[in-house]
């Protein structure tokens, strides 16, 4: 048989070559499958179930029902034109004296209750909220719209059996080689040493699955800090790097009418007194070399000099760049 | 040269092993009675095998060499049990006392030049909650009582023409005509218990002067 490496892994599968690893033969294999599954559970919810967004219908009670696989909601919010808001949680009582528009009168039914009393708070658009109640989300008796974006963790579909993505695959079989002795009783030939052990692999085991699972990428790391930092020059700091410097990131767009493919020279006065680590021409890393002789025609590259950038690639009006840079003051 | 040793052969070498001779028309041991003694005896030497090698490895051993494949018909060899809705079938024989795994193996379907995964074993500790929990989407299910072996899945797996092949430690023949499904050095000791078993059952005076005289007396 072959053994293609597939993105996901049936439960099934990790389970059997646990059976295979630890010569156990095919009639464990409930008792292993409700291991697996409580394990699923766990390292699912944590890590790797999908987010899934959906818009969802308003009721006529200005309540919104639930999805079947709704487990948690991340985010909740209304579009409105081409804007997104997300709207706010309503962490009141339900039975408590309205404190916001709407929200607060639910007092008698697991639904939006119309007869409700109006506070007197002004409650524009930034106070939007919603509340989630038994199995539907409540909103403000003045939500306008018939339609409220839903973004929540989805129960994933039981398809014949569970799959996990192949980075769990290790920590699943160390999860069950840990559970599959871990209520054994002390009488028997399993050890507290060799069950801690277990435990302890496991342990390593999620902690590198989550790590592959989701690796570190430096071009991931640049957007967050960039839009941490959208207020100007004194925004997030990382930790400092090299000597002498800290380092930070910086956006800024690149509005550059291009008359050709020449080596253009782009002054960005901001630069006095940093050191470019990388920058990034929208999502390209460009190279950096040390002077505008050594680049080479239609490439991604950038020479830095003390207040100066130069680019020498096709440089459209508009593109974004973004810079890792170090202060030297 | 004899290559397979028949339920038949083995019983005709513990008569004339006992009667020193070929059997006469008096001699009282019949063949289901050296058989009554030789299951057994098969049995307690897998058995002894297999306790030997836990007792080492700390796991039971595959003993392939005492396993056999039985095929059941699902349409034929099923019964419905109409109270629980599960349908069984009467194995050739009760599994040795072994763990469930090792007696006997869990159940597969096959047909088609397929096989199917296999049915998921539900244990008797857990029998009556194992099906109220979370479980699998797929397959079916089996648990056995003696040698009734039950099998908990849909109608429609029970319609599909497949049959239920189950493999498990075979101590029984059907026939006498049947091969022995014993491993050589298990045969020796297998013979020797069933010699003893029935020399002590019989008594039997044996004439070991080799004189020329036959001196033995049948009771």
């Amino acid at each position: 048989m072959a053994a293609p490496i597939q993105p996901y892994v049936l439960l099934r599968d990790v389970i059997w070559m646990y059976s295979e690893a630890s010569k156990q033969d095919d009639t464990k294999f409930l008792r292993l499958w409700r291991m697996a599954f409580r394990g699923f559970v766990q390292m699912g919810y944590n890590s790797f179930w999908q987010i899934v967004t959906m818009s969802l219908p308003v009721n006529d009670n200005r309540t919104v029902t639930l999805p079947d696989d709704y487990i948690i909601w991340t985010k909740v919010g209304q579009q409105i034109g081409n804007e997104i808001v997300t709207m706010r949680n309503n962490q009141n009582l339900l039975t408590a004296t309205c404190n916001y528009e709407g929200i607060g009168d639910v007092v008698n039914s697991n639904y939006w209750f119309n007869g409700h009393t109006r506070c007197g708070c002004s409650c524009g658009r930034g106070n939007i909220e919603f509340k989630i109640v038994d199995g539907a989300i409540l909103l403000n008796t003045d939500f306008e719209g018939d339609s409220l974006l839903l973004e929540y963790v989805g129960a994933p579909d039981q398809n014949d059996d569970y799959a996990i993505p192949f980075q769990f695959q290790e920590a699943m079989i160390d999860w069950l080689a840990w559970q599959d002795v871990k209520h054994i009783p002390a009488t028997s030939h399993f050890g507290r040493g060799d069950k801690n052990d277990r435990a302890l692999q496991f342990r390593a085991s999620l902690k590198l699955a989550k790590k592959m699972y989701k690796p570190f990428r430096y071009s991931d790391l640049l957007p967050q800090r960039t839009e941490f930092n959208q207020g100007g020059w004194d925004g997030m700091n990382s930790s400092g790097s090299g000597s002498g410097g800290t380092t930070k990131t910086e956006t800024f767009s690149f509005d550059y009418n291009t008359t050709g493919d020449e080596g253009n020279s782009v002054t960005l006065p901001v630069l006095k007194d940093k050191i470019i680590l990388e920058l990034f021409l929208d999502s390209y890393l460009l190279s950096k070399v040390d002077s505008q002789s050594d680049m080479t025609p239609n490439t991604y590259m950038f020479a830095p000099a003390t207040s100066t950038l130069t680019f020498y690639n096709q440089m459209n009006s508009g593109q974004n760049i973004q810079g890792l840079y170090k202060l030297t003051a | 040269m004899i290559k397979t040793v028949t339920y038949g052969a083995f019983a005709e070498l513990v008569e004339r092993r006992l009667a020193n001779d070929f059997a006469s028309s008096e001699f009282t041991v019949t063949e289901n009675e050296i058989f009554l003694y030789l299951y057994p005896a098969i049995a307690q030497v897998i058995t002894a095998q297999a306790a030997q090698y836990y007792a080492v490895e700390g796991i039971y051993p595959d003993l392939n060499s005492f396993n056999l494949t039985y095929k059941f018909d699902l349409s034929t060899a099923l019964t419905k049990d109409n109270d629980s809705g599960d349908y069984y079938l009467t194995l050739p024989q009760v599994p040795v006392g072994l763990p469930e795994g090792v007696a006997i193996k869990s159940p597969t379907l096959i047909g088609s030049g397929k096989r199917s995964y296999p049915l998921i074993y539900i244990s008797a500790n857990t029998r009556n909650f194992a099906l109220k929990m979370p479980t699998p989407a797929f397959g079916g299910y089996w648990y056995y009582e003696g040698s009734k072996l039950v099998i908990i899945t849909s109608e429609n797996l029970i319609t599909s023409g497949k049959k239920l092949s189950v493999t498990m430690i075979a101590s029984r023949g059907q026939n006498t005509a049947d091969a022995m499904n014993l491993s050589d050095e298990a045969f020796s000791s297998v013979f020797d218990i069933v010699i003893n078993k029935l020399t002590q059952r019989i008594m039997q005076p044996r004439d070991l002067q080799n004189d020329g005289v036959d001196k033995k007396t049948d009771k």
